[in-house]
């Protein structure tokens, strides 16, 4: 059974008016048993992954990346098969972008991303109950912070936050 | 197309030294009176008067944000003196120092503070006060490209909902007098113009809009009108504001004068010394 290799990264630029663009790519990539042998191949390996990783990301972060076709317009998974010192791996990424009243893919395409009021919401009602709200909605919508929420996840978890405190409260 | 640098910075910079956007306010101010636009927008001159009326209804909507919000954050209803704080707290945020205060005929603060009390008792006495309604924005700003050659528009809602199969915009109003379906109709051009903004946010509902008036009389009344949402009346009102803002662009500005605008103008004594040179 071959060895697998995971490497993920992610990075926020600052855009104006209080908004800001993400982006993130997790690769994985299938090795031979045998580097386990040879760690400064590996280690090779390895960096030579978070190159493409952080070139990945660079690339979807200004806007010089292909359109990748998945799922919102804007993210989703594809295989490349590349060449040379790689051997074969999976790559997923997404890039996300927001701004001030404007929440929205940065295609302009999919569900919109929650309202400020919906993230100013979710932020006040998970910290007056302590829940660490990043681990929240990565757990439960696999998104890094409340502002990647689509409008109806938000409500849902606006929702739910609320029927858990009334739990909590009686 | 949002409006470059260039653009502003061109003797044409009729947005605003600061603007690349348009808000419905502005295009109705050129509709009523061009040189009032002029001055507002294009030289931004300091407004040394405002008029009760307009931070009276702006101290209002805070109350009624601070209502929704509270119950959006899961918390009790705040009660009427808490509605009120935040009553005067906007009031107070919103009366700087350099402005001086245009009250109407036998009002004060105080006159305004007690019909305060009397329109959010009666606010709270209504459904809207205790609706299940899934909200999804309250001030909320949106903005984007609705004509191509105008700068983008920026629109404030005060409350989007969401029923099972619509969104749904609320904008709040405060008036001398109780509406009628009609006149909700007539004053509909505001919120047509933000449904193309807000229905981009949930393309597969449907979009509804609506006006929630209080009014100003001894005993208030909170009374909701549903406005007609046809494309007829967007598309009217979309080319409407794009001939204001072809205008606007042209450079158009000359006074307007009205019985009803000119008395509540903050720059009337600058339009007394315009001469059109």
């Amino acid at each position: 059974m071959p060895m697998k290799l995971n490497v993920g990264l992610s990075r926020k630029v600052g855009e104006p008016n209080y908004g800001s663009r993400g982006a993130s790519v997790n690769l994985e990539l299938e090795l031979d048993n045998s580097l386990v042998e040879q760690p400064e191949r590996l280690r090779d390996r390895i960096r030579q992954l978070y190159q493409l990783a952080e070139a990945s990301v660079d690339e979807e972060l200004n806007g010089t990346g292909q359109q990748p076709v998945g799922n919102n317009g804007h993210g989703g998974d594809h295989n490349n098969g590349h060449g040379g010192g790689l051997d074969q791996y999976r790559v997923s990424h997404q890039g996300t972008g927001n701004g001030n009243g404007q929440r929205q893919p940065a295609n302009g395409h999919g569900p919109r991303q929650a309202t400020s009021s919906q993230v100013k919401a979710i932020h006040a009602i998970a910290g007056r109950n302590r829940i660490d709200v990043g681990r929240l909605v990565q757990d439960r919508f696999n998104v890094q912070r409340p502002d990647d929420l689509s409008i109806s996840d938000a409500s849902t978890l606006i929702d739910e936050l609320k029927s858990a405190q009334t739990g909590v409260s009686r | 197309m949002i409006a470059t640098v260039d653009q502003r910075d061109s003797p044409l910079s009729v947005v605003g030294k600061k603007r690349d956007y348009v808000s419905h306010s502005a295009i109705t101010t050129y509709q009523q009176c061009p040189l009032r636009y002029q001055f507002k927008y294009v030289d931004v001159l300091p407004e040394t008067v405002v008029s009760s009326a307009l931070i009276f209804g702006g101290a209002i909507h805070s109350a009624l944000e601070f209502h929704i919000t509270e119950r959006l954050c899961g918390n009790e209803p705040p009660s009427l003196d808490q509605l009120l704080d935040a009553f005067q707290g906007a009031w107070r945020g919103r009366t700087p120092e350099q402005q001086d205060i245009r009250f109407g005929k036998g009002e004060d603060h105080n006159s305004l503070s007690a019909l305060a009390d009397r329109m959010l008792t009666a606010f709270l006495a209504t459904p809207d006060a205790t609706s299940d309604d899934t909200v999804i924005g309250i001030e909320e700003e949106l903005r984007g490209e609705l004509i191509p050659g105008v700068p983008d528009l920026l629109a404030r809602i005060d409350l989007l909902t969401t029923t099972s199969d619509a969104l749904v915009i609320t904008d709040f109003k405060t008036a001398r007098s109780r509406w009628s379906q009609g006149q909700a109709e007539n004053s509909s051009s505001q919120l047509l113009l933000y449904s193309e903004l807000a229905r981009r946010l949930l393309p597969d509902r449907e979009v509804r809009l609506r006006f929630l008036v209080l009014t100003k009389t001894k005993t208030p009344t909170v009374e909701s009108f549903d406005v007609d949402v046809s494309q007829h009346r967007v598309h009217r009102i979309t080319k409407a504001v794009e001939h204001t803002w072809r205008a606007i662009e042209a450079g158009h500005f000359y006074p307007a004068p009205s019985p009803m605008n000119c008395p509540t103008c903050p720059f009337r004594s600058e339009c007394n010394a315009w001469t059109g040179d």
